[in-house]
């Protein structure tokens, strides 16, 4: 029952928030659970370092007719995203503590949380997609609700736009299913049997390209991002922190977990299509981020801009390529989490988030200036910071793949200076602009700033010591490879 | 063999029929009464729940024209429970609705344990012509008349096919049983299509859908829930005693066809409707579409009872939802589009069913509609059918541009200055009923196991 409690507690938690009977009772509620779901996952990783083997602390309940069992495992790449979604979950909350919330924001956030606790924990197919697609639902109410001015287009476009990936998706499973059959007479949804036979036949490479498709809708990968600067632009920024910092690495995860392995064959032959469309992530999303006006949604290119690297890295398909991509996931959530905040702390102030309404920032905020500067600096890749090794270690897994391709995927490395600077110039040190002069613009609250020293740790800790992430989820990594 | 047992397979439909003889009786005695009231939907829920008991007690009764097989026995309890949601929410049935309501149910008994084409035929003709008089009956005015009056020429159409059919097969086969047919002649295979028509006629499927729409929308919204359900699952069982006569070309072409354009047909229809019963109505078409498909798998499978479980499953959880997301629109007033901006504002919990009900009609998780939906795709895979299920695929995102539009509608989008349409409806029984459609939608989304267990129970 240990897994369990990581996707049950926010669940059962969620209606319990909503009902309360006061603003006050749901946030408090909110909160404690959701310190209580990190504290929980960080002790899971006693329990999890004591077993053996690649899945660890596995739990299922009866085998059920065709495979349809509940089967939670988690390894160390689904640890370490359990953990990154607790603590952003948690972020989440308190640095929105003092909005004035309706209870089903904070009921909202906690199932958010639990869906994506069960996407990541999952070992069935079937539980899988269940809790892929349930955790539409929550985001398109905290976008639709509780967004910004164009909230509501921005929430239909989110929904219908992903749900068309999650039925590409969904058609593509059970064709992996129908395919394992085939091969095997044996029917089943459990992740571990399927993937580790290789599935192939004449309909393999039309499964092959659903399942990717589906997953890639949600990394997104160029040009299958269209849905995601709306989103991102017109969600609170709480959502924002959850939509980039936990909600695309379900695409990523799924490419780990289940395309990469079930496909061997077909993914070493994808290679140049696949990395070729990372690479064009990388360069497009950059491209586009240095010509936005809006600071949100500038953040939101990086991120197509930045998952690029992991989708790099995984069909690089060698073990630093694929560890890189791990840590880039873990490292985009924490530095993309951090930038939206501090957008949602400015704009909350001035209700303003274009580039050039602010400048001269650095003077009447300094605390701001030096937070934003710093987890810029995290997100464009400085060496030190936590950026930097994900990044580079899924550029160097491409390298040995294919070295053309990293030679123009390095080029996004450059033009990540290329809009972060500017973009912290204009703010922070340009001319003051109309919306720099309002008295509401004062520097970081005392809450606010304990939100991001608590992000602050991880971004210097894993960018001068990624060692005990990267023996994380070695083993993951290395089964991953070999196959 | 005591006489008693003899009438073990008719005893479902002996109970509809007590009832509906209670009901005559009385409403000839009190003539005074003529308003309704709780009483004769008192009595025609006991007959429902006798029904339901006899069903679930009988072990595999058997007579020459009535066969209560599992399938017989599933529907049954299907059948039983809309009537039950209906009354229900209805609250209070005149006699003569309540007498009414007892017929058609009998009529459905008859169908779903006829063994024989004849009495087949008896069941669909006596479940329908109740229907359509409770269509003008619950709501007397000229459009439901109108309505009443399509639908009942659009029947008897459908009955002329079925008749047609039926000597075409009996020319053909010298045979009117309900088992598969061990010649097969060109006389047979035309009387399996023109059943098969009728049988898609009651089910609204593409090409026989015109009259659905408006008669969904003129009767009465509670009366709507249970053709919805009731009539659709009897039409749909009906469609599979057919074709398990040995269908050949019919089952290989048209229907996969027919299943295509009815889903594809109905939800673009769907999506353009303001009228929400009449948007309700045509979804229900669509939802038609993916039951023919879910048919289709069946047969191509071979046809072994317990593989209709998908379909049971599919009718069941739909049921739920349908019947649902109609009482619900009914209990919170609204009745076209514009009505619903605010709705979430003004009745919280109503907007939050709803939104469920909804949600598992179109088939996300964690709702019942997906676990339905889930099984449909998988049963066309395992058919060998990719495309079809890249059609259901394909069809249900059409769907949800229409039911994720009106979640959108009634709980992001401004509410107007002040609340439009009918003003919520208060009664106890109608909110219970959404209450408990809405639970049993988000319950069944976490249980895949219930398809193993109704295998179980098919075999």
């Amino acid at each position: 029952m240990l897994l369990t409690g990581l996707w049950a507690l926010p669940m059962l938690t969620a209606p319990l928030v909503w009902a309360a009977p006061s603003r006050r009772a749901a946030r408090l509620l909110a909160l404690a659970a959701s310190s209580a779901v990190l504290l929980y996952s960080i002790w899971l990783w006693g329990p999890f370092s004591a077993e053996e083997g690649l899945l660890r602390l596995h739990e299922s309940g009866a085998p059920g007719a065709y495979g349809l069992r509940y089967h939670l495992a988690v390894d160390g790449v689904s640890l370490s995203l359990c953990w990154l979604t607790a603590f952003l979950s948690l972020v989440s909350i308190v640095a929105t503590w003092s909005d004035e919330r309706p209870n089903a924001y904070w009921a909202a956030f906690l199932a958010l949380e639990a869906a994506l606790m069960g996407v990541f924990l999952m070992q069935n197919l079937f539980w899988f997609y269940v809790f892929w697609d349930a955790a539409l639902i929550p985001m398109f109410f905290i976008i639709g609700l509780w967004g910004s001015g164009n909230r509501r287009r921005a929430a239909f476009k989110f929904i219908l736009y992903t749900f068309v990936g999650g039925l590409t998706l969904l058609l593509g499973l059970v064709g992996l299913v129908a395919l394992h059959h085939q091969a095997t007479g044996a029917w089943t949804w459990e992740i571990p049997e399927l993937t580790r036979a290789t599935a192939s036949g004449p309909w393999a490479p039309y499964v092959f390209l659903a399942i990717a498709a589906g997953f890639a809708v949600k990394v997104p990968v160029f040009p299958l991002h269209n849905w995601l600067p709306d989103a991102h632009t017109e969600a609170p920024a709480a959502g924002s922190v959850m939509l980039a910092g936990a909600m695309l690495k379900m695409g990523v995860y799924g490419l780990m977990r289940i395309l990469v392995p079930a496909f061997p064959a077909l993914s070493a032959a994808a290679l140049p299509w696949a990395a070729g469309l990372g690479v064009a992530s990388i360069l497009y999303g950059a491209l586009c981020a240095m010509a936005q006006k809006d600071l949100k949604r500038l953040i939101a290119f990086t991120s197509v801009s930045h998952m690029g690297f992991c989708i790099v890295g995984i069909f690089s398909l060698t073990p630093e390529g694929l560890s890189g991509a791990a840590l880039q996931m873990i490292n985009h959530g924490l530095s993309t989490g951090g930038l939206f905040l501090l957008v949602g702390f400015l704009y909350e102030r001035a209700h303003a988030r274009g580039l050039d309404d602010f400048g001269g920032l650095a003077q009447s905020a300094p605390w701001f200036a030096f937070f934003f500067a710093f987890v810029m600096l995290s997100s464009i890749g400085l060496p030190g910071l936590n950026g930097f090794v994900g990044e580079a270690l899924s550029l160097y897994g491409l390298l040995r793949a294919s070295p053309p391709l990293a030679a123009a995927a390095s080029l996004g490395a450059v033009l990540a200076a290329a809009y972060g600077l500017p973009s912290f110039q204009r703010v922070f040190w340009a001319p003051p602009g109309p919306a720099s002069r309002s008295p509401l613009v004062r520097d970081l609250t005392f809450r606010e700033q304990a939100v991001l020293w608590t992000l602050a740790v991880p971004i210097v800790g894993l960018g001068l010591f990624p060692k005990p992430l990267l023996d994380l989820v070695a083993p993951a990594v290395q089964s991953l490879a070999q196959r | 063999m005591t006489p008693l047992s003899e009438l073990q397979p008719a005893l479902p439909a002996l109970s509809h029929a007590a009832a509906l003889t209670a009901l005559c009786a009385a409403a000839a005695v009190c003539r005074r009464a003529k308003g309704p009231s709780v009483l004769p939907a008192a009595v025609s829920a006991a007959g429902c729940l006798a029904a339901a008991w006899a069903a679930a007690a009988a072990s595999s009764a058997q007579g020459p024209l009535l066969d209560l097989d599992p399938a017989a026995r599933l529907w049954q309890l299907l059948f039983g429970a809309a009537a039950l949601l209906f009354i229900a929410a209805r609250g209070a049935l005149t006699w003569r609705a309540a007498a009414l309501l007892s017929g058609s149910l009998c009529g459905m008994s008859l169908l779903a344990g006829a063994r024989n084409l004849f009495m087949l035929f008896l069941g669909l003709e006596m479940m329908s012509l109740p229907v359509y008089l409770l269509i003008h009956g619950l709501r007397p005015d000229k459009r439901s008349l109108e309505a009443a009056l399509k639908y009942f020429f659009t029947g008897a159409l459908a009955a002329g096919f079925f008749l047609f059919g039926l000597a075409a097969y009996y020319a053909g086969t010298g045979s009117m049983t309900i088992a598969r047919s061990p010649e097969a002649s060109p006389a047979a295979a035309l009387g399996v299509a023109l059943m098969a028509a009728a049988a898609l006629f009651k089910l609204g499927a593409f090409p026989f859908m015109f009259w659905l729409p408006d008669a969904y929308e003129a009767a009465e919204t509670e009366l709507t829930a249970f053709m919805a359900t009731a009539v659709k699952a009897a039409a749909v069982l009906m469609l599979m005693r057919v074709l398990s006569l040995g269908a050949g070309a019919v089952e290989t072409l048209a229907l996969p066809t027919l299943a295509v354009l009815t889903m594809t047909f109905g939800n673009i229809m769907a999506l353009r409707q303001k009228d929400l019963q009449r948007l309700l109505a045509w979804s229900s078409v669509a939802h038609a579409g993916y039951l023919v498909a879910a048919v289709w798998a069946w047969r191509r499978l071979g046809g072994p009872p317990h593989a209709a479980a998908t379909v049971y499953l599919y009718l069941g959880l739909y049921l739920a939802a349908s019947a649902g997301a109609f009482l619900a629109l009914r209990a919170s007033g609204a009745r076209t589009r514009e009505d619903l901006p605010g709705l979430a504002e003004r009745a919280p919990l109503a907007a939050v069913l709803l939104v469920v009900l909804l949600l598992s009609l179109g088939g996300v998780p964690p709702t019942g509609g997906f676990t339905a939906k889930f099984f449909v795709l998988w049963d066309l895979w395992r058919a060998g059918s990719p495309l079809l299920a890249a059609a259901v695929a394909f069809n249900s995102l059409v769907g949800l541009g229409y039911y994720v539009g009106l979640v959108r509608a009634m709980t992001l989008d401004a509410a107007p200055a002040e609340p439009r349409g009918e003003g919520a409806c208060p009664r106890l029984g109608l909110r219970a009923a959404v209450i408990v459609c809405a639970g049993l939608s988000l319950l069944t989304g976490v249980m895949p196991g219930l398809r193993a267990g109704l295998e179980g129970l098919l075999k």
